[in-house]
């Protein structure tokens, strides 16, 4: 387990890694909802800023261009849109106290986007058709790759 | 619509119903000119809608209960207003055009259908008589057209620093 708490793996496919990046966000979220003090919150918010824009980074600068490289046609364009969307909440909940309604409402909705990004990923096209165009060497070969930065973070 | 036809609540229903059926023309219309007007047409009035929303409809509604829920209407507005200032400044023809149109559809059908129309409005229903939904429903109407009379869209990039106050 590295700083941002994603596990790592030594043999992993590419998209059971992401899906459990997926996952860890969700429990992050989960857990920031549930911190009760100040510090507590603070703490757990900055952990779930550092793997949402970890998270995102990977996404962008290996998956997405990987995907791209491999076949034009897949790559979905939404998911940089949904990523730069929760960017933009982060942002607006780094400005502000942890324990304002502000705060509150906004991580709603950012719980929200985490969830629809996940799934549209996971269960949508995106992950379906990575699956039929690359091998599982090749899988986990990517997975390898997003293991070591995510690792180096 | 006629002042008189609706309440305020059948307003904002109205409201939702024909910014989808703008989004729907937008996503299928295979006419630039027409894709264009349709656009043109959804931004202003999605903003006039929100400012209209804003400025009478939530302050009306805003008690301890529905308090939550519109402190998280006007987040969403303003996650709305961002992904609407993006699409004003590309091209239509773009592809990013296409993907922020869909994260927006996205924003706008959980806003707009799971949260006012499903939870808050019956809230409201039990707050307010008839007589006052019909009575804030003619003046968000007047509110609405005369917002929706400015171009409003072109003022929706000064709007998404911060959600608008309750």
């Amino acid at each position: 387990v590295n700083r941002t708490g994603f596990v790592m793996s030594h043999r992993v496919s590419a998209l059971d890694l992401l899906t459990a990046q997926h996952d860890e966000l969700e429990r992050l979220i989960e857990a920031l909802e549930a911190a009760g003090d100040g510090g507590a919150r603070h703490t757990r918010f900055v952990a779930l800023a550092d793997a949402l824009s970890l998270h995102a980074a990977l996404e962008e600068s290996i998956f997405y261009p990987w995907l791209y490289a491999h076949e034009r046609g897949v790559l979905s364009i939404e998911s940089p849109e949904v990523h730069l969307a929760l960017r933009r909440l982060l942002a607006d909940m780094t400005a502000i106290s942890v324990e304002g309604p502000i705060f509150e409402a906004t991580l709603a909705i950012l719980k929200r986007e985490v969830r629809r990004h996940a799934r549209d990923e996971e269960e949508g096209r995106l992950f379906r058709e990575v699956r039929d165009i690359a091998s599982s060497g090749e899988l986990d070969t990517l997975g390898a790759v997003l293991a070591f930065f995510t690792k180096e973070h | 619509m006629d002042e008189d036809q609706g309440d305020a609540l059948e307003l904002l229903t109205e409201q939702h119903d024909l910014v989808d059926a703008l989004i729907e023309m937008v996503e299928s219309s295979d006419d630039d000119e027409e894709k264009a007007a349709a656009f043109r047409e959804l931004a202003n009035q999605l903003a006039a809608h929100a400012a209209m929303e804003e400025r009478l409809f939530y302050p009306f509604v805003l008690a301890k209960q529905t308090e939550p829920l519109l402190r998280q209407s006007t987040e969403e507005h303003l996650a709305v207003k961002r992904v609407l200032a993006d699409l004003i400044e590309l091209d239509l023809d773009d592809p990013q055009f296409a993907a922020k149109l869909a994260v927006m559809k996205e924003e706008l059908r959980h806003h707009e259908h799971d949260e006012e129309e499903d939870v808050l409005f019956p809230i409201v229903r039990r707050m307010a008589s008839k007589e006052e939904l019909l009575a804030l429903g003619g003046e968000m109407l007047a509110l609405f057209e005369a917002i929706l009379g400015t171009e409003p869209s072109d003022r929706v990039a000064l709007e998404t620093d911060q959600a608008a106050p309750l």
